[in-house]
């Protein structure tokens, strides 16, 4: 990677990292934060947001976080991805040239908040820039203002096949001299679309089962041998996966099956219902799911499906809906099995409450994740070699 | 002891294979008729849609009443009206363009039921003339003698279950 500024060789690369949004709740937030933090073992990161009430600068732990100050607007993000879903169901995005009118529509409010980060990347003078989000356009042109020549890595954050293949968002694909993709799901398909293999990077993300959590079982559903579920929607609401918990506590009445709405618990176990809070601290989840004889994760994630992930590395088998992105973990890592029909589901759950059947999948779960997520170092070095970024001793410790 | 390794496709597969079962079911009636719905649009709300959608242009007088109040609700409906002006054109645009929109989905909506039923009624028309094939076909089977198959003489030899060609004298 050739860098655009000379520096000193004594001084840390420094790299900007432009995102939209600069948060952990999503799954695209919270691997941007991971990345940024792989990559302050090596260079000074400074993350630019066009988030806040004025231009400001904060400190975030390890990270200089530049506020813009001309946050974007929710609207247009909704009427983007709303565009993009439209016109990938016609077939233009992918068949037809975009009209320019429709491009235009497309970053309606969603460029000049990015006005003021030309700006700061000139006095920041940054040997590599990384952009959060393959649909970040106005952070490439803000960029690419800067200086058409810094190195660009894309962090692609790509949840959804049909925003990837859209030909409006090729110039940052195009642009970037590494694509780095969460997931073999998305790293293949960045390479249908776009094609260049050598330059996407399949990262993963760092996770850590919690030891912990092995020893105190949650007794929130009475009982270690049980189905765990969770719908990712609330209770009430005629949502396909409250059916689908319906059809598996009737299909398994004998067995215990914990289901975890969004807004409550429902503990099952032979057509008696204990209700109790939501799950709402990270640990509780864990522990529920290490102590799980099956995982079924209705709605996983859309980009890296993370519970999932974690249920592996507790050893606890998975069961996810085909064509979601936790069908990889399941069918490469071999740690479970997915469903495309209600038949199936249960199907899928019989066979892997079965106690020699679910050994086997436990085992390669966890194998499987411990590989790809399980260690932090492995991770740093893989963002670190695909940013072309040799990690120093210890990151850089700012005083606040 | 290392366990063996268990590939999620091949069992899933296998699994699938497992709970498949054949079942019999009766073919469709003949004559059997679909619904005889071949509009998706409802008429009286399509009627609603284009009755209402033009938002009104100015205030009416009448609406106000008479006397001083009249006069006042008039005088502040005027003056809202002038400052929202922009504003309802706007929105009545929206609104046209929205109900232009759901003219044509539903128009489109109805071109595919008919088109739809029409398939479903030659799928229908299809199976009727195959089952009805089937029984002959079954029945002409049934009817015809064992004495039109070869017989020994011609070439059958049942001692080891083989049909053989008649041999040549």
């Amino acid at each position: 990677m050739t860098n655009s500024v000379h520096r000193p060789d004594s001084r840390r690369p420094a790299v900007a990292v432009l995102t939209a949004h600069w948060e952990t709740t999503s799954e695209a937030g919270w691997i941007t934060r991971q990345v940024a933090g792989a990559l302050a073992c090596s260079a000074d990161v400074h993350v630019i947001i066009p988030d806040g009430a004025g231009p400001a600068v904060a400190m975030d732990g390890v990270f200089s976080v530049h506020w813009l100050g001309t946050p974007i607007c929710p609207a247009a993000e909704l009427r983007r991805e709303l565009l993009v879903e439209g016109i990938s169901e016609t077939g233009t995005g992918g068949g037809l040239a975009m009209t320019p009118e429709l491009g235009a529509l497309l970053d309606e409010d969603l460029i000049e908040p990015w006005a003021g980060a030309a700006d700061v990347l000139t006095a920041l003078l940054p040997d590599l820039v990384v952009i959060a989000d393959h649909r970040n356009i106005g952070a490439l042109r803000a960029a690419d203002h800067h200086s058409p020549e810094v190195p660009v890595v894309l962090l692609a954050l790509g949840s959804d096949a049909r925003s990837l293949a859209f030909p409006h968002f090729d110039p940052l694909f195009d642009r970037a001299d590494t694509v780095l993709a969460a997931t073999e799901t998305e790293r293949s398909l960045i390479v249908q679309h776009h094609g260049s293999p050598g330059k996407v990077r399949r990262i993963g993300a760092a996770l850590a089962a919690n030891p912990s959590v092995l020893t105190e079982p949650n007794p929130w559903v009475g009982a270690t041998e049980y189905v765990l579920v969770l719908t990712g929607v609330d209770e009430e609401g005629e949502h396909e996966e409250n059916e689908l918990s319906r059809l598996l506590r009737v299909r398994f009445p004998d067995n215990p099956v914990g289901i975890a709405h969004n807004d409550a618990f429902c503990a099952w176990h032979e057509g008696r219902v204990t209700r109790g809070w939501p799950i709402e601290r990270s640990s509780d989840l864990d522990r529920l799911m290490a102590w799980a004889r099956v995982t079924v994760d209705l709605r996983p994630g859309r980009l890296l499906a993370r519970r999932c992930v974690t249920s592996l590395l507790f050893g606890t088998p998975i069961v996810v809906p085909e064509h979601s992105r936790a069908q990889e973990h399941a069918k490469r890592g071999g740690g479970g099995l997915w469903f495309s029909n209600p038949a199936d589901l249960a199907w899928c759950v019989e066979a892997l409450l079965e106690p020699s059947t679910r050994q086997l999948f436990s085992t390669q779960g966890r194998t499987y994740a411990e590989e790809e997520y399980g260690s932090t170092d492995a991770f740093i070095d893989r963002v670190g070699k695909a940013c072309d970024l040799v990690p120093t001793a210890e990151p850089a410790r700012n005083s606040t | 002891m290392e366990q063996p390794a268990i590939d999620p496709e091949e069992f899933l597969r296998r699994l699938k294979d497992e709970h498949r079962t054949l079942e019999w079911e009766p073919l469709p009636p003949e004559g059997i008729r679909t619904s005889d719905i071949s509009q998706a649009r409802n008429r009286a709300s399509l009627e609603y849609l284009h009755s209402h959608w033009v938002l009104p242009e100015s205030f009416d007088p009448d609406d106000a009443g008479r006397g001083i109040r009249g006069r006042m609700l008039s005088l502040f409906a005027r003056l809202t009206f002038q400052v929202l002006v922009r504003y309802l054109h706007d929105e009545r645009q929206l609104l046209a363009h929205m109900v232009r929109v759901n003219q044509a989905l539903e128009q489109r909506c109805d071109a595919l039921t008919l088109h739809l039923q029409q398939l479903n009624q030659d799928m229908i028309d299809r199976q009727v003339a195959e089952a009805a094939n089937q029984a002959k076909l079954a029945l002409w089977l049934h009817l015809e003698p064992p004495g039109t198959t070869p017989s020994t003489e011609q070439g059958v030899r049942k001692a080891d279950n083989e049909v053989r060609p008649p041999s040549r004298t």
